[in-house]
């Protein structure tokens, strides 16, 4: 896990009352969860195969262009995105927030569910291999394409967000980086209380 | 541990609020040249964003201690010298020159503070402005492709797959509808196969004669351009033969035309029949699709 384990969860409040941004965590796992789940036990709603693919393919999408470009940058601060230069080729852009540590609950979640999701989806492909369901193997397919698209995105990010931290304490030196944080908790302390 | 979110009664655009009090956080409501599931705005690199060996850049989104000091007012307001930095350019010196689609560089771009920092827009926009950008962002494309001219190459920058999925997705429910009850689940991944396989074919085929144009953009392009076909096809079933032609036949036309419209400057003028050639092929097996189909 690159981030979170820092703090155990208190006992007292919800997960949710912990989170900084409780409705980008419940979106964050809403989509992935309802594809899932929408993928198992659609049998018991309808019989129609094409509606279920088509439901699943939306809510993938969904889930991608949610966590890609919402939720990352609201719960850890991250956030990717492609550019093409002017001779075709792919540039990878990776935005950080330098300062301030996420919150914990939202960062644990937020990889947590980042992980489990393509593997999920990879077992499901797996299963459905076995079975000879080609339907619903290129359905899990594309959701594992999906899913880990956003894994490897945000692992990426973080890579870069690390070394651009390391680079900047080594820059810095020590005493700014203290000030630094020290006043970051200040304004958090502010953000907390308003 | 400090939370940069405010408490936990933090509501999912909270970030409004935080963007109302930071010089230059308009910049995100102004639309132009947007960029839609991906790569809104370009940011200037900073002296800690330069771009990597590996062509990957990045912004980086940190509050220098002179706007820190400033504290009271929040994030970032009132600091005079620490105003945002929006420079231009993709990214910071990755050599994505500072295209057309950065238009938004230079103008807001205040003076750096020292520290060289950059305080990214796209981290702590609300996320109205997020969905509102990519809606524009689809909807600025589709109407290229229903009345296309000689565009810039901005709306192609910002390449997103929503305009292939949704109309793929469309085409294949359309046909399989009216599809004998039977054949309808083949009818169905038949078109979603030939439309989606088709486009990574044709992409390739333009990569290999050296197009300049990445496999992102054209798989957008195609996909984009399918849309006059999808439009027709949802009145074919009402209509007799004749005019059913008729119509398949314009909304052929429209849909190359328009795809050639996008792909008109990839680098391929002395092999331009070779990259186009694929284009048609691939928009007349579809046009044939909604022609035999109930």
């Amino acid at each position: 896990m690159p981030a979170g384990d820092i703090e155990a969860a208190q006992p007292e409040p919800t997960l949710l009352q912990q989170s900084s941004h409780p409705t980008a965590l419940i979106f964050h796992l809403l989509f992935r969860v309802a594809a899932v789940f929408m993928y198992i036990f659609s049998g018991l709603f309808t019989s129609n195969s094409i509606l279920t693919f088509v439901i699943i393919i939306l809510l993938l999408a969904f889930d991608f262009w949610t966590v890609k470009n919402v939720t990352g940058r609201l719960l850890v601060g991250l956030r990717w995105w492609n550019e093409i230069r002017e001779d075709g080729t792919n540039q990878w852009i990776f935005e950080s927030r330098e300062n301030g540590v996420p919150n914990a609950v939202d960062s644990r979640i937020f990889w947590t569910a980042l992980y489990v999701a393509p593997a999920v989806w990879a077992l499901l492909a797996v299963l459905a291999l076995l079975r000879m369901q080609w339907g619903s193997l290129i359905v899990t397919l594309v959701a594992v394409a999906m899913c880990s698209a956003n894994l490897f995105g945000y692992m990426q990010c973080e890579k870069d967000a690390k070394k651009r931290a390391a680079s900047y304490i080594a820059n810095q030196g020590i005493f700014t980086n203290i000030v630094g944080s020290m006043i970051s908790t200040r304004i958090g302390a502010m953000f907390g209380s308003r | 541990m400090a939370n940069w979110g405010s408490g936990g009664y933090a509501r999912l655009d909270e970030a409004s609020e935080h963007d109302g009090a930071r010089p230059g956080s308009g910049l995100g409501m102004s639309g132009a040249g947007t960029g839609l599931s991906d790569a809104p705005y370009t940011f200037g690199g900073s002296a800690g964003a330069q771009a990597t060996g590996m062509g990957a850049a990045s912004v980086a989104v940190s509050m220098p201690p002179s706007t820190a000091s400033t504290g009271g007012a929040g994030l970032g307001a009132g600091s005079g010298g620490a105003t945002t930095g929006f420079g231009g350019g993709g990214g910071g010196g990755g050599g994505s020159g500072a295209g057309p689609a950065a238009g938004v560089s230079g103008t807001i771009g205040a003076p750096q503070s020292s520290e060289g920092s950059t305080i990214g827009n796209t981290l702590d926009e609300p996320v109205s402005v997020t969905i509102m950008r990519d809606l524009t962002n689809i909807w600025n494309k589709v109407r290229q492709v229903l009345a296309p001219s000689k565009s810039d190459k901005n709306i192609l920058r910002d390449w997103d797959w929503w305009g292939p999925l949704l109309f793929c997705l469309a085409l294949s429910v359309r046909l399989s509808i009216t599809a004998r009850s039977d054949q309808g689940p083949t009818v169905f991944s038949a078109t979603f196969f030939i439309i989606w396989f088709g486009s990574a074919v044709v992409t390739l085929n333009a990569k290999l004669l050296g197009g300049t144009i990445s496999f992102f953009q054209s798989v957008c392009v195609l996909g984009y351009c399918v849309f006059p076909l999808v439009a027709v096809s949802l009145v074919t079933w009402l209509i007799p033969f004749v005019i059913k032609f008729v119509l398949v036949a314009a909304a052929f036309v429209w849909s190359s035309y328009a795809s050639l419209n996008f792909m008109g400057d990839v680098n391929l003028e002395s092999k331009r029949l070779l990259a186009i050639y694929p284009i048609f092929l691939f928009y007349i097996t579809i046009a044939w699709l909604i022609l035999i189909a109930v």
